[in-house]
Order: C-alpha cells, then sequence, then structure tokens
C-alpha cells in the first residue's frame, strides 16, 4: 500500500473508488445480453471522476478496462447467437464451448470485482494482473 | 511494457485454452440439439409426400415420369450422388413450382415443365433442389420453421393431418434463406457441368423469371419464393462461364416437345411467349 499511496485514502476517497466497481457489476448484471451497457455505464463513472484523487482515478480507469476483453469476448458471443437464431449458422460444439467460456470468465470477473469492490472500500489497494499495468500507463499521480 | 503484453496474452491464451478444452466435449449430442436424424427425416418425407398424394394430382404416365427421371439419373450420376436418396414425383398443377421434402423426396409440378424453355432449363431447377437436399437445407429449415419438439411429434404419429399439411405448405411456398439459395444454386451449376448438361439455360430461365415477374408473380410460386431472380441469373452465369465445361444432349426435342404437350402446356407456352 505504501508504495502505491503515501497515505491512507480517506473513507470518501475509499467509498467514489469502490463505486466504480459496482458500477461495472450494476452494469454487467443490465447488460449481459449486450455488453456495450457495461462499458458505457463504467465509461460515465470514469468520466465524473476524471478530477478525483490519484486514487479514485487508478482504480476508476482498472474498473473501466478490466471490462475490455469481456466487451470483446461478449460482443462476439452476442453476435454469434444472434446468427445461430436468425441465420443458418448451427449450434455447434465450438459455438456452446464459446458460451460457456464466456460464462466462466463472466462469472470470475464477477466475483474478482464483488472482492476489489470491498477491499477497495476498506481502502486496500488491489492489483488486476495486466489491467493494473495498463491503469498505471495511463493514470499518474 | 513487454511484461505486461505477455501479461495481456497470457489472458488471452488463457480464454482461448478454456475455449478449447470446452469444444473438446461434444455438447451438441449432450444438449441433443441434433439435427433429426435420417430415419425421421424419411419418415416424415413419407407422411408429407403420403398427404399430397391424397390431396394432389400425381402424373404417373410413364413418359413424363421417366424422362424427369432421366434428366434426375443424369445430375446424380455425375456427381456420385446416391439414386436412391432422390425420388421423383410430378404433380399437376398451373403453378410454376418444384420443391423438396424431407426424405429425398422432389416434387416437380407440370406448371414448371410447361414454362421452362428446354430440358436443359428444367435441369437447373432439379438440380438445385437436389441441392438443398443434399446440403440437408431442408430438415434445417424444417426444424427452424417448426421446432425440432414438432418434428418429434409428427414423426412418431402425434400429428394430425392438418399439421402435415401446414407443414408441407411451409416447405412448398416459402423460401430458404439467401445463403442456402445460392448455396443451392451454384451447387446446382456444378452439378450441371458434371452431368455435361450446359448450366446457362438455367441462368436464362432466372432471366426468362425475372421478365415475367410483374405480371405472373402469383403463379410463379418457384420464382417468389425465391427473390431476385436477375441477380441469380447473373451469378449463376458469372460461376457458370468460369467453368470449362462440355455439354451433351440432355432429351432430345421431339421428346421434349412431347412431354411438354402431354404435359398440355406446350403449344400454349410457345404462344403465350412469342
Amino acid at each position: 500500500m505504501e508504495e502505491f499511496l503515501p497515505y491512507q485514502p480517506s473513507d470518501h476517497e475509499a467509498e467514489k473508488a469502490s463505486n466504480s466497481y459496482l458500477m461495472s457489476l450494476i452494469a454487467i448484471i443490465a447488460g449481459l445480453p449486450l455488453p456495450i451497457i457495461n462499458l458505457l455505464a463504467t465509461g460515465i463513472f470514469f468520466l465524473g471522476n476524471r478530477k478525483g484523487t490519484y486514487f479514485v482515478r487508478w482504480h476508476c480507469t482498472q474498473a473501466l478496462l478490466s471490462q475490455a476483453s469481456l466487451l470483446f469476448i461478449n460482443s462476439y458471443g452476442f453476435w454469434w447467437t444472434i446468427s445461430v437464431l436468425f441465420t443458418e449458422t448451427e449450434a455447434s460444439n465450438d459455438y456452446i464451448a464459446y458460451l460457456l467460456a464466456a460464462l466462466l470468465f463472466n462469472i470470475v470477473e464477477f466475483f474478482a470485482t464483488i472482492y476489489t469492490a470491498v477491499q477497495v472500500r476498506k481502502g486496500i489497494h488491489v492489483e488486476w494482473l495486466f489491467y493494473s499495468d495498463l491503469t498505471s500507463v495511463f493514470v499518474r499521480p | 511494457m513487454m511484461k505486461t503484453l505477455l501479461k495481456g496474452l497470457a489472458i488471452a491464451t488463457s480464454y482461448f485454452l478454456v475455449w478449447y478444452v470446452f469444444s473438446l466435449v461434444n455438447w451438441v449430442s449432450l444438449f441433443q440439439i441434433e439435427r433429426i436424424s435420417s430415419e425421421t427425416e424419411k419418415k416424415l418425407g413419407d407422411l408429407f409426400w403420403e398427404s399430397i398424394n391424397k390431396t394432389e394430382t400425381v402424373i404417373k404416365d410413364k413418359d413424363v415420369v421417366n424422362s424427369v427421371d432421366s434428366i434426375v439419373i443424369r445430375i446424380c450420376d455425375g456427381s456420385n450422388i446416391e439414386r436412391k436418396n432422390v425420388q421423383v414425383h410430378v404433380l399437376k398443377s398451373a403453378d410454376v413450382n418444384a420443391f423438396a421434402l424431407p426424405g429425398g423426396h422432389l416434387v416437380v409440378l407440370s406448371g414448371l415443365i410447361n414454362d421452362v424453355k428446354s430440358p436443359e432449363a428444367l435441369a437447373g431447377v432439379l438440380a438445385h433442389e437436389i441441392a438443398h437436399i443434399e446440403r440437408k437445407h431442408v430438415s434445417k429449415k424444417l426444424v427452424k420453421e417448426l421446432g425440432m419438439t414438432a418434428m418429434a411429434g409428427m414423426a412418431s404419429g402425434g400429428a394430425g393431418g392438418e399439421v402435415i399439411k401446414q407443414a408441407v405448405k411451409t416447405l412448398s411456398s416459402s423460401a430458404f434463406d439467401r445463403k442456402m439459395e445460392k448455396e443451392a444454386d451454384i451447387n446446382a451449376v456444378d452439378y450441371l457441368v458434371n452431368a455435361e448438361i450446359d448450366p446457362l439455360p438455367f441462368a436464362a430461365l432466372m432471366d426468362q423469371f425475372a421478365e415475367d415477374q410483374p405480371e405472373l408473380l402469383s403463379d410463379l410460386s418457384w420464382l417468389s419464393t425465391h427473390p431476385d431472380s436477375k441477380e441469380r441469373a447473373i451469378y449463376i452465369r458469372e460461376y457458370a462461364e468460369k467453368k470449362d465445361y462440355t455439354s451433351k444432349t440432355l432429351l432430345y426435342p421431339s421428346n421434349w416437345e412431347a412431354l411438354q404437350h402431354k404435359l398440355g402446356g406446350g403449344d400454349d407456352m410457345e404462344e403465350e411467349a412469342d
């Protein structure tokens, strides 16, 4: 923690930072069929907190970036489903396997997001593999 | 930066790995999404044909059946299609139509034979329908339109005559989707070329349909279920012209005329075309 922030984030900061994850969670639930909704919701929250403290900005960005891969995975699955339903594309083993893999990754992300939201609410800094590195590229103290 | 990229790559790889592992399971049979089995398809086809046989006039005249059969045999032999898989029936009807039923039943209406200008053009339509049969488009369409449960119900004898009639109507009067139609057209050209039948009259038939369209739309069922005849003529011609083919006589002109005459429209059609 000391390495990341030289001070303990205030309760207000922790709440805001944690909310960015909650925002993405709510959006995951609402936006499962249309994955773009997650991104929009987190994106709006991110824009709203652009002028926040480093801790808040950093976590808003990580919450936003961490959804990028799911956005691709879910969008691809969404359009694949559309083509299975409305064209002669068949529900193949590959298609079902894809949906199950997507579901698994959504679940993992869901719980990881809850965990992170809880930890960040306590003022504990949580870094996600890969996304934290990217976040640090974009967000400077 | 390199480290970050590697981490990203690891995440992406893990997804593809999970997908790959999942795809090793045969979910399709596990969830019973299977296409209807060939046995069910055959049963359904027989049921449908029975229903048509009861209500429509089937032409059993040997000359007519043999002529149409000889075209189908030539197409099948050319492309190593099991002849048993295709059963041709000719129905007396003024509609310009031909359609495939499950189980390989190919139904041709006399109106179509009267309307086309040459046996090669008729061969094109037959080859197109055979392609639908060979590519299992018929059962795919049925499953899509009527649902798996209805299929299974019908095959096990649980459906009334009305349901079957409705299913037959769906098959004979609505199109497969565009992709399937194009696929069947392209396959038809291949079948024709393999059988040494000139594919260009098939393209010309599409032009003919396109010209006839405004005034005859209601009669030309085969046309109305197959949109954009002009476009089809273009791509059939384009594909055919790329092929290196030889063509041999399909039916002697005298036999063809006799066939059209027998079906009652030959002379009239000529007058109409002029």
